[in-house]
């Protein structure tokens, strides 16, 4: 927003930066329709990656994003959705389904809360913090599974994932809820503005009077609960529950939020613009799995994707110090 | 100044407990073995060291070990002679350490961010190299470099020897040398260290390339052990490292550090490990006890370095 009212210009490059984000998802989908315009330009593969695909990278994703905007990182997501999946896994295959995905959502609400006491209290970088709990929340899934896996869940349970309205997939009506509940905590209260000012800084917003422990752990329980709930969701497609699950998502949802245009010093970037991150990251995925590029690829390229969006965002910094510059000037 | 007498008293300690308290640990074979698991560590910790000297984290020293292993791998079966190869992967891992330091002392990029890219691109690479698998990489020398005949039993001479020249190296890089003052002076304000004339791109991306040589040394040293190259060899690696740095006495705050500190930190990591294996605990509750452990001493360092900053303001 700073970016508008300093900038009188609006230069070609400026234009280019600041919707660079929608220009590469067009380039790869064009990319992709060039070809492959049979297999991949065709409604069943657009229809699949949005509603069987993104509804679930989505959701987790904007764990990664809240924490992201003030200025942190959860490194732990991918573990605390398996071991929240598993331990209500127990529950949910012995017919206790209400208790079970309780005991999901509570696992990963309190490992949020240490996550947030550890970061918010003691100091610890986030990304050490999250990166232990990542070890030992893997390390209790593991353990609590012994090298078992649980499958043939109820299928009442089941219907939270596979359940259609009409054409469309449940788990798509669950992300629209959850992106607009979020999109409504974040740009329209109070505790979302202060989420942004945390994130911009943290100190400025203590002297402002904001309660930054307090954004802290709400962000980081927020993030816990919505990859258990990830969790649950997954397991109900898949019919099992096992402790490797989810281990490739910490560089997904990464990738999804810096890719989409979410600033990694925090306070810039939206839930909104994850929606797109989220579209991007999955189109070139999708677009891998049609040119037939082993799926061992995914992470290196989502690498370089995570590289590129910080390089973006170093470009536009650039260019708007810049045009700040040469506003000066012509004073 | 940092004093490394407390972590070597500690390791001695702790030793000491564990000869008399754990069945097992001072058999000959499990020292051995201790001792060749601590000059890997070691090794990938002096490097560490260097880049949270800077104030900074290089997270993929990890995978930079598996894919080191995954490209000895690669090369021998090309045919390239093995002497070539271990240089070849030595300086990929410099190349990668370069590539880290650019894009974070040039274009100023986030180090978290650049590193836990790179770490994913590493790893993926390795994957891909070896096409998700194990692959042989054995040879006299790998061999050789792994174990030595002594009359009836094979030690890790090597490795022994690596990390001690290596340490004592890095040490006098650090104490005595324009590059070791650079880096402190860096690790303590990059902009006072540029307005005094340091070229602070030129030691971050030495930096980073310093610690990508040693990673891909430990990488050399894990293959030699296993006469097989893992892509997932190095996975986790990289937590001991810096467990093994903090605990060793180097703060995360940057402008100081031990190098022979880390050696000392690397053993007591190990020997945390090793005791835990000998009383007989499970794989999975290792990892967490392991990165509970780890946690409580990143704890106690940060609260180390409130305090000290606090006392610095006030």
């Amino acid at each position: 927003m700073i970016l508008r009212q300093t900038n009188p210009e609006h230069s070609v490059s400026m234009l280019i930066y600041k919707y660079s984000r929608l220009i590469l998802l067009l380039i790869v989908i064009v990319t992709m329709s060039i070809l492959r315009p049979t297999q991949f330009l065709t409604f069943s593969n657009f229809f699949t990656v949005i509603t069987s695909q993104a509804p679930y990278l989505f959701i987790i994703s904007c764990s990664m994003t809240l924490a992201i905007l003030i200025s942190g990182i959860d490194l732990s997501i991918g573990s605390v959705l398996a071991l929240s999946s598993c331990v209500g896994g127990y529950y949910i295959v012995k017919g206790h389904i209400v208790f079970g995905m309780i005991t999901a959502l509570i696992i990963g609400a309190l490992i949020g809360l240490v996550n947030g006491l550890l970061i918010s209290q003691l100091n610890l970088h986030p990304f050490l913090a999250t990166y232990g709990m990542n070890w030992i929340a893997r390390g209790l899934a593991y353990t609590f599974m012994g090298g078992q896996m649980f499958y043939l869940f109820p299928e009442k349970f089941r219907l939270i994932s596979t359940a259609q309205i009409g054409d469309i997939s449940i788990s798509l009506l669950i992300a629209a809820v959850v992106f607009a509940v979020l999109w409504f905590f974040t740009m329209r209260t109070t505790f979302g503005r202060e989420m942004y000012m945390v994130g911009r800084n943290a100190d400025a917003a203590r002297m402002a009077g904001v309660n930054n422990t307090r954004i802290v752990i709400v962000v980081f329980i927020t993030s816990g609960i919505l990859a258990a709930f990830t969790g649950l969701l997954f397991v109900a497609r898949l019919n099992a529950a096992e402790a490797t699950i989810g281990s490739s998502f910490n560089l997904m949802t990464i990738a999804a939020t810096l890719v989409g245009g979410t600033q990694f010093g925090g306070g810039k970037g939206s839930v909104a613009r994850t929606v797109l991150g989220v579209l991007i990251v999955l189109f070139i995925q999708n677009g891998l799995n049609i040119l037939n590029v082993s799926s061992l690829w995914q992470d290196v390229v989502i690498g370089i994707v995570i590289i590129l969006s910080v390089l973006i965002e170093r470009v536009g910094a650039y260019l708007n110090d810049r045009a700040i510059e040469r506003a000066a000037q012509v004073q | 100044m940092v004093k490394s007498q407390g972590i070597i008293m500690l390791t001695i300690l702790m030793f000491v407990l564990a000869t008399i308290f754990v069945k097992g640990f001072s058999g000959y074979f499990n020292l051995v073995t201790l001792l060749r698991n601590t000059a890997t560590l070691a090794i990938l910790a002096q490097g560490l060291t260097f880049v949270i000297i800077l104030g900074k984290m290089n997270i993929a020293v990890g995978s930079i070990m598996s894919i080191t292993g995954i490209i000895i791998g690669k090369l021998m079966a090309m045919g390239v002679p093995t002497s070539l190869t271990l240089v070849l992967a030595a300086g990929s891992g410099a190349f990668i350490g370069m590539i880290s330091g650019v894009l974070i002392g040039r274009f100023k990029m986030d180090y978290w961010i650049v590193t836990f890219s790179i770490m994913g691109i590493c790893s993926g690479i390795a994957l891909v190299l070896s096409d998700g698998g194990n692959i042989p990489a054995s040879d006299q020398l790998i061999m050789a470099i792994g174990n030595i005949q002594v009359g009836d039993n094979l030690l890790p001479i090597i490795p022994i020897i690596m990390m001690l020249v290596i340490t004592l190296v890095m040490h006098f890089i650090l104490r005595y040398s324009k590059f070791g003052s650079d880096l402190l002076s860096v690790g303590g304000s990059e902009k006072t260290s540029a307005l005094s004339g340091i070229n602070t791109t030129r030691i971050i991306v030495l930096a980073f390339a310093i610690s990508g040589v040693l990673a891909s040394v430990s990488g050399i040293l894990v293959t030699s052990k296993a006469n097989i190259a893992s892509p997932i060899a190095g996975v986790g690696y990289e937590f001991d490292a810096i467990a093994a740095t903090v605990i060793g006495g180097t703060p995360f705050i940057g402008g100081k550090g031990t190098v022979i500190g880390s050696t000392f930190g690397a053993l007591l990591t190990m020997m945390i490990r090793n005791i835990l294996n000998l009383i007989g605990m499970p794989q999975p509750i290792q990892y967490t006890t392991i990165g509970v452990i780890i946690m409580i001493i990143l704890v106690l360092n940060a609260i180390s370095t409130k305090y000290e900053k606090e006392r610095q303001r006030g």
